[in-house]
Formats: structure tokens, sequence, C-alpha cells
């Protein structure tokens, strides 16, 4: 097939658009005649994410294939996680390590240029943008295209009952959701993506928390305390 | 207010003393505030984090008070922190490939050049290379940039074994790594790029250094040593 809809980010849109209760699979059920291709990686920094896409999709967005995308739909992730070329968790990082090497300012610095970049590569191409915690919301304003600016992380946590640590237990290593989030809430992004792509409009809006199943009212406050119910 | 001078980079402009290229500078243009953020061993983010804070007035305010940035461009293989100044090569070898990417490393430094271009277009700025590893990038730059690398007059003034040349380095007691009749050349070569301000990219006419070792091209790859 030759149109394209390309998804960037971390485990926001870490499944391939086969698996039904996805949003990318409701995605690919909405365009039938495009490829749904994935680069969503759980626990990936943006550099990583970055650099698979243009490693194997870099072609789509050669001069005379890049008509063919539809939309690139950015999931963007925390910017403090290890930008390399190869999938490493901050928590496989010896401490002495990250003592040594981590700046917050410098992480910041790169995210800053990435969303820079977008801008400069990507504005020909309908771009669609989704800030999965808080704390990308600052940079927003750098960002080419159609953004929503409620963090996902809002309708994750707001899936989830119980303490903040019993939270934090079922978003990590208890986590059992594709993508983070429930299939139904899962299916309403998804149509909230194909709504998206077919009335496209670059600006800033915030998500319509109504529409989606939401159990815990205090996801709002995640990372700061009192996210959970209990 | 005084016009100002700002120089930005790492051991190449850290000495502003007696005989260096900056108290060249500094004697010429003595109407003028010579500012240097040099800082030996630092990654270009440390130096862009202290340059930018400490002229961010100057900066935001004053800009038409600044005769001209002269930045000495460093290689990307140092830590990118505010506050702490060291390289990879610190690193246990075995720690250091956890954390660091040279690829990322290499689009950090890109972005730092194409900021450069979106954000000091307005003023007079000049670049060194000094090392070879910068100058594929080259062409984001903006302004009058030299092309030569420093490390060609650096190594150019030692003689030895490559083994022996790589230590004087390490241990270094000249001034920004060069002597004092290069610095003096150095420093007239800014004096006129200054005056004579045109944007591109030169050479520099090595015919005017005081050089011994003519392998010193070869620098950092093998041969450059005279024995």
């Amino acid at each position: 097939m030759d149109k394209k809809i390309i998804y960037i980010g971390d485990s926001f849109c870490a499944h391939p658009g086969t698996i039904p209760g996805t949003h990318q699979y409701v995605v690919k059920q909405a365009f039938p005649d495009h490829d749904v291709i994935v680069h969503g990686y759980g626990g990936a920094s943006w550099f990583y994410s970055r650099y698979r896409m243009l490693k194997e999709s870099g072609h789509f967005f050669a001069p005379e294939n890049r008509k063919n995308i539809t939309a690139i739909i950015f999931f963007h992730t925390d910017g403090n996680r290890l930008n390399k070329q190869e999938l490493v968790q901050f928590h496989e990082i010896p401490r002495s390590l990250i003592m040594q090497c981590f700046d917050e300012a410098f992480q910041k610095w790169a995210q800053t240029a990435w969303y820079n970049e977008i801008a400069k590569e990507y504005s020909d191409i309908p771009t669609i943008h989704f800030h999965n915690f808080y704390n990308s919301l600052d940079l927003a304003d750098l960002l080419p295209g159609m953004q929503f600016t409620t963090p996902l992380m809002s309708i994750s946590i707001g899936e989830l009952i119980g303490t903040d640590e019993e939270v934090m237990a079922k978003l990590n290593k208890n986590e059992t959701r594709n993508n983070h989030f429930g299939s139904y809430n899962n299916t309403i992004l998804g149509e909230f993506i194909v709504n998206a792509i077919k009335n496209y409009q670059t600006g800033k809006f915030p998500i319509n928390l109504s529409r989606f199943e939401i159990v815990n009212p205090n996801g709002h406050k995640f990372p700061n305390p009192g996210f959970g119910t209990k | 207010m005084l016009k100002k001078i700002i120089y930005v980079g790492d051991s190449f402009c850290a000495c502003d003393g007696d005989n260096t290229h900056i108290d060249v500078v500094r004697q010429y243009f003595k109407g003028h505030d010579i500012i240097t953020h040099g800082y030996a061993g630092s990654s270009w983010f440390y130096q862009r984090h202290h340059f930018l804070k400490d002229c961010k007035t100057l900066l935001t305010n004053y800009r038409k008070f600044i005769r001209a940035i002269i930045f000495f461009h460093t290689d990307n293989r140092r830590i990118n922190k505010t506050h702490v100044i060291s390289h990879m090569s610190d690193l246990d070898p075995a720690e250091m490939i956890k954390w660091f990417d040279v690829d990322f490393q290499q689009w950090a430094q890109e972005q730092w050049f194409n900021e450069l271009t979106k954000d000091f277009s307005d003023i007079p700025t000049i670049h060194f290379h000094n090392m070879v590893y910068t100058l594929p990038m080259a062409k984001l730059l903006p302004g009058m940039q030299f092309v030569t690398p420093l490390t060609t007059i650096s190594v150019g003034e030692l003689t030895g074994t490559e083994e022996e040349i790589m230590q004087r380095l390490a241990m270094d007691d000249r001034d920004n790594h060069l002597s004092i009749e290069n610095n003096q050349h150095i420093g007239e070569l800014v004096i006129n790029a200054i005056n004579n301000y045109q944007p591109g990219k030169f050479s520099i006419d090595l015919s005017k250094f005081n050089l011994i070792n003519p392998n010193c091209h070869n620098f950092p790859d093998s041969k450059f040593g005279t024995k």
C-alpha cells in the first residue's frame, strides 16, 4: 500500500495495528488502504524511537514519497530517558554512572532540540501529537501540527484504583494493558485519532475526558502524590 | 557601554593572561570588554550553559554592543553537564558504553550548531575548530570560520613519538595549547577577522606559524610524531 500512517513513541503506542483492542487497530480498521507503521517501544527514549523510525521508515520521508504519508502520530515521552540507539532502561544503569553523566538541563535541551527538528523537518506533513506525561507540555509551543495537551497519563491512571504505590505497581511491573489503556479507552483513543486525521486542524486542543472510562478522579495529580484513590 | 568581545570554548581559549591570544586581542581592542567563557576539558554544553547564563542580559538587551563572539569548538566526547567538567575517557570504559551513544553525542552537537545559526546570525561570530571532529558539521555554522583545526598548530609545535606527543598534550604547560609565538599569531588572526569580518569558510595560513613537526596534519590519525 502506498499510503502510510506512522506512529512514533514509547509504550503508549507500542503495539502493532494487528491487535484488537488497541488504538492502532482502530486506526488500521478506519484506514484499510493504509499501512499503519508503528515505531512505539516500551521504555524507549525519544532518541531511540527517532532512530528506529529514521532507520526503518526513513525512505518514506524521501521527497518523492512524503506525499504518501497521511499523518505521523507522535506519542511524546518523558525527556529524562537514556538517549541511545539501543533500548536501555534507566534502572539498568548503575546509580554511580547516572550521578556522573545525567544532567536534567541537558536532557531538557536535547528534547527541545528534537521538537525544533520536528518543526523543521515535518511541517509539510500532517503531524498529530500526544503528550504522554506532563513534563513535555512546557515545550508544546515548539511543535507543529495538531496536538492534544491533556497528558495521556490522566487517562491511564484514571483507569486504576488503589494507593499511590499500588497504582504505580500496576503502571510498571504489573502492567497488563496494551498501550497502558484498557480495551475501551484504547478504542476511544483510536476513534479520537481517526477523527484527528480526518478533520486535521493545526493547533492545541484538550482531550474531552468525558468520553473515556475513568474510575480514578485523581489521575490528573500524577506525578505529584495523591493520584491514587486510597 | 563598552563594546564586548566574547570567547566561548575549551582549553584552546581557557587562558587569558599575559602573552595569550586573548591578551593580544585585549591589548588591541582597548576600548572593549573581553569576556571569556573558555573552560579546560569542558563540553560544549557546559560552555553554552555558562555563556548563556552569564551573558543573558547582554544577549537580551544589549546585543548591538557585542562586537564579536569567538567560538573555539570542542569535540563531542565530553559529558554534557552544566556543573561538572569531565570527559568520556574519565569513565570506566565498560561503564561508559552503558551511557554514551556516539551518534546521539554527534546529533546533539549538530543541534548546538543549528542553534548558533538560529540565535546568533545577527551577531558577528568567528569560529575555530579545535579538532578535526567538528569539521563535517562546519556547514551548519553561521558567520566566519577557520577550517584548519587548531590541533594542527598545537601538535605542530611538538616533536617526539606519538605517545610522547600525546603525553605532552595531556600534561600541557602551554597556555591555550600554543606557544607564546603561536598564541600571538592566533591573536592577530582574530583581530584581523574582527576588523575585516566576512562570513564564509577560510583556511588558516600556517606559513605564519612556527611549526617544527611536519606531520602535524596527520593528527589524530597515526604518524603525527617525528620519531
